[in-house]
């Protein structure tokens, strides 16, 4: 009689302040699961950013080191591209392509031609800028130290050769065979920002050195 | 009746080791994620420094088609293009990786002086040789296999290298190449 009674009498559900206290636990484990998923969220846009910018880096390095023609391809920073030979056709070409590499902001003082400058967003909304810096390695800035071209002939020895012997004046005025390239990308990783304006903006570089190849 | 005592221990381990596996995995495929963006641009910076050595070799065989040719016909041993070395010239002596390297920006005055590079990094040609020779044809032609070399260095454990053989026709007498 007095087992069954107890056995009434017993506490079995659950109580309002064990629910509190599960639903706390919950809460407990789930706050750093929520904040890991939102950084991860946060990092993947920044990869995403990131992988855009080395993509277009890629696109404006293969169509200055493959594409575009040396001769239109000029000094400075930004550098500028112009055909100095005024051919239709690559006015044309240069005309679709230049702002495709660098944006809005790329158009030049003069008809058909472009400075090497620009800013773009991408479709999440990141700005980005993009530069190119080229540097004439010409036979005069460099005739402290210049880029020789040599080979040791047997029986005849050692030919070297400067720059200003092996091609004439470009359209530059200059004795040039090999121009630096020097690509910039940087974007900021908040949406809509100009990465100027931004003092953690990210940037990367690529570098190639161009070879007068045509004529 | 069976004796369930202890089962809640078990459920809430499996639910743990359960969430700790999928968080492991989203934190690694990050991690990877980061990982692959630098080395694919570590990859493209060798990459482009082994085109400019193809492109040094290309011009210097333009330049000197002949000198070449003789190199090999007179008994020449070795690589004949082995003083293209971009660490030899300091226009495109790249260095190694510094401190004013790492503040390098095109964007603010002063910080990306004509002798400074965003990275340090350089290229060579590894290898000439002649691949035959065509001197029955109206142009005389001669060919050549070029095998160039780059490496570049964005600091510690941010070192790449790369290669690139082509095999080249030149005219021996007017320097224009295929």
């Amino acid at each position: 009689m007095n087992k069954l009674a107890k056995s009434r009498t017993a506490k079995t559900g659950i109580t309002f302040v064990e629910v509190m206290l599960a639903f706390l636990i919950l809460g407990l484990v789930f706050l750093p699961i929520f904040m890991f998923l939102t950084g991860a969220v946060k990092d993947t846009e920044k990869f995403y950013s990131e992988t855009i910018a080395i993509s277009r880096a890629k696109f404006i390095m293969d169509t200055m080191m493959f594409q575009i023609p040396w001769r239109c391809i000029r000094e400075g920073n930004p550098c500028r591209f112009k055909d100095p030979d005024d051919v239709a056709g690559v006015n044309a070409f240069l005309s679709k392509v230049v702002p495709r590499m660098f944006g809005d902001g790329c158009a030049g003082p003069s008809a058909n031609s472009y400075i090497g400058d620009g800013i773009f967003e991408c479709r999440k909304g990141f700005s980005y800028r993009a530069r190119v810096k080229v540097v004439d390695l010409d036979y005069d800035s460099t005739s402290a130290n210049p880029v020789l071209f040599s080979i040791e002939v047997p029986g005849k020895g050692m030919q070297i050769f400067n720059i200003n012997e092996l091609a004439p004046k470009d359209a530059d005025d200059k004795y040039n065979l090999i121009k630096k390239i020097v690509v910039q990308l940087k974007w900021s990783n908040h949406k809509g920002k100009d990465p100027n304006d931004d003092p953690n903006a990210k940037s990367i570089f690529l570098v190639g050195f161009k070879s007068k190849l045509e004529g | 009746m069976k004796d369930r005592k202890g089962i809640a221990i078990v459920v809430v381990l499996f639910f743990a080791f359960s969430i700790a596996i999928i968080l492991f995995f989203m934190a690694s495929s990050n991690t990877n994620l980061a990982f692959q963006n630098k080395q694919t641009l570590y990859q493209m910076q060798a990459y482009y420094l082994a085109h400019s050595a193809m492109q040094h070799a290309k011009l210097q065989l333009r330049l000197l088609p002949k000198e070449t040719y003789e190199f090999f016909v007179l008994g020449g041993s070795g690589n004949p293009y082995r003083y293209i070395d971009s660490s030899q010239y300091p226009p495109l002596a790249m260095g190694v990786f510094s401190q004013e390297k790492k503040t390098y920006d095109l964007f603010k005055a002063n910080k990306a002086p004509d002798n400074v590079f965003p990275y340090g990094g350089k290229y060579w040609v590894e290898d000439l040789q002649l691949h035959g020779s065509h001197d029955l044809m109206k142009m005389t032609q001669d060919g050549y296999k070029i095998l160039v070399k780059s490496e570049i260095d964005g600091g510690k454990n941010k070192t790449f290298s790369d290669e690139l053989e082509e095999v080249v026709i030149v005219s021996r007498y007017t320097g224009g190449i295929e």
